[in-house]
């Protein structure tokens, strides 16, 4: 207990300070909702891993990997390969050209200038906004339980600590605040699970001693898709990989970056950091077999850190969950303010702001939105990971096909981007709420709503271009870039 | 069996990451190659546009 304080002090010190440094360099709203279109490719990739990888993804994973075993793998591997390998190859430069001639800021606001549609924007920022709070609560929650375990901290405690330095740093220092300390996040993190997983391994006896040993316990527990079944494992690993694709916290990464050239070495570098989604499964598989008997999976991961890690590798480890909570906490908040800025009041409502008062609009709409967030972690729902793929799928099924097609497809139809957005997000959510009532036939229970959603909203964008007339011939134009739409 | 007594099934996630990671590199020597091809040096990148 008593080495986490210095140490925790100390990390979130530095946190503060790199915001209140950068207080000064957001001037309009461009800077601070997208750091001017200036970040380099290290700080881009590696605060991506850490907006990535919650404090939820840590724990939750390591309880994923503690229930079922090593086919949980397959989860890190597809958040690689799909969530960020092709991610980035398939959106990144695109995304960056499409919005840097848009002049837009944030995805509602793509949405509004490539299809001409002000209800597309209304929606995808009504629905992005609610459930990336929700999203947003449940990594206050993922964080306040690791002070709570490692620390002995209170609940309450370890949100309003976590929680009010995240509202300060972004709230003064903006998305370049947001950046930096989501790439200082990335490195606490990336060094922290390969700290405990190393530990965790020598403490097994090794790799194969770990298998060996869960095959005894179970062979679900080492089989592909073992226990979980190919529903389950199939369906979380495409709502945690696929689902980024529209997931407006990440995919502004790609506002961001300065230049091609940029997102080239950024590319290998963000591959490279993001292959840790491996480790909280590993960790998690290890802990089925170092500790056995638990009351609740979500204890996997601190349990296991106690065990095979001493005061300053628990402290630091630690240090590694808030980081990867606060880069994701803070990435969020800043879209959901900018957001309701940009979309709502500004070009919603028509309100006409000088670039300094946009500025503090959006510092004021980050601490709100935040204090909510803060307000509603303290009384939390149930189940972390639940809750954070329920938020996913409707967030991912409102705007994955309108920014993919948006990016690839000129004739997409405003009218059926609308309607895709709308009847995904729909389907999602029924779906959710049905298979949590039990109202799903048995062979379906496995199935994540954000399968059903995708689908639906897929359906709906494909048959209704082919019905439907496309945007306005000057915004695919503007969109496309005049050598392009020529 | 595949490597370190896990069925190959479970393995194969191990060399999906390999794969990104290769994948990565591919595509950012390719990517460079057509833009020094594509561009003739005049620079490719829109780093100014806001």
């Amino acid at each position: 207990m008593s080495v986490y304080v210095p140490v925790l002090a100390v990390y979130l010190g530095l946190l503060a300070f790199i915001g209140y440094r950068l207080r000064a360099r957001s001037r309009d709203a461009s800077d601070f909702a997208i750091g001017g279109r200036s970040v380099g490719p290290w700080v881009t990739a590696l605060s991506f891993v850490a907006a990535y990888y919650s404090s939820v993804v840590i724990i939750g994973g390591g309880a994923f990997g503690w229930m079922y075993g090593l086919s949980t793998l397959w989860i890190g591997a597809s958040n690689v390969l799909l969530g960020t390998t092709l991610a980035w190859i398939v959106l990144g430069w695109r995304i960056r050209r499409f919005t840097g001639r848009l002049g837009v800021m944030t995805l509602p606001g793509f949405f509004s200038e490539r299809y001409a549609s002000p209800p597309a924007r209304i929606f995808s920022a009504a629905v992005t906004g609610l459930f990336l709070i929700i999203y947003n609560v449940s990594v206050l929650k993922g964080m306040a339980n690791s002070f709570e375990v490692l620390m002995g901290m209170p609940y309450w405690g370890g949100v309003l600590v976590s929680g009010l330095v995240i509202l300060f740093y972004t709230a003064v220092g903006g998305y370049l605040a947001v950046v930096l300390t989501s790439f200082v996040q990335a490195l606490v993190m990336i060094g922290a699970l390969l700290l405990l997983t190393f530990a965790a391994l020598q403490k097994a006896g090794g790799l194969a001693a770990v298998a060996q040993r869960l095959s005894e316990a179970g062979p679900g527990l080492v089989d592909t898709p073992g226990a979980w079944g190919w529903a389950g494992l199939v369906s979380f690993a495409f709502i945690v990989s696929l689902g980024v694709w529209g997931m407006p916290q990440l995919v502004i990464r790609f506002y961001s970056i300065k230049s091609h050239k940029m997102l080239r070495l950024g590319l290998v570098v963000v591959t490279l950091g993001a292959s840790v989604a491996l480790l909280p499964y590993l960790t998690g598989a290890i802990s089925r077999v170092l500790v056995p008997t638990l009351d609740s999976p979500d204890q996997a991961i601190p349990a296991l850190t106690k065990l095979v890690l001493n005061d300053w590798g628990g402290a630091f480890f630690l240090a590694g969950v808030v980081a990867a909570g606060m880069s994701t906490f803070a990435g969020v908040l800043i879209i959901i303010s900018s957001s309701l800025v940009r979309d709502v009041w500004v070009q919603g409502l028509g309100r006409t702001l000088t670039p300094a008062a946009e500025v503090k609009a959006n510092r004021w709409m980050s601490l709100a939105v935040g204090v909510v967030s803060l307000l509603v972690a303290l009384k939390p729902p149930a189940l972390i990971l639940v809750l954070t793929a329920f938020s996913w799928a409707v967030i991912a099924s409102t705007n994955l096909w309108p920014l993919l097609f948006g990016l690839y497809w000129r004739r997409t139809s405003p009218r059926a981007t609308l309607w895709s957005m709308i009847l995904g997000a729909a389907a999602a959510l029924v779906w959710q709420a049905a298979s949590r009532l039990g109202a799903l036939p048995e062979a379906w229970r496995g199935v994540h709503g954000f399968m059903i959603g995708v689908g639906i909203a897929l359906v709906v964008i494909v048959a209704g271009t082919w019905l439907g007339r496309p945007a306005p011939r000057e915004k695919i134009a503007r969109a496309w870039g005049d050598e392009e739409a020529a | 069996m595949g490597p370190f007594d896990i069925p190959w099934p479970t393995f194969a996630a191990f060399l999906v990451v390999l794969l990104a990671i290769v994948l990565a590199l591919a595509y950012a020597a390719w990517d460079r190659a057509r833009e020094a091809r594509d561009e003739g040096g005049r620079g490719a990148n829109e780093g100014g546009d806001r």
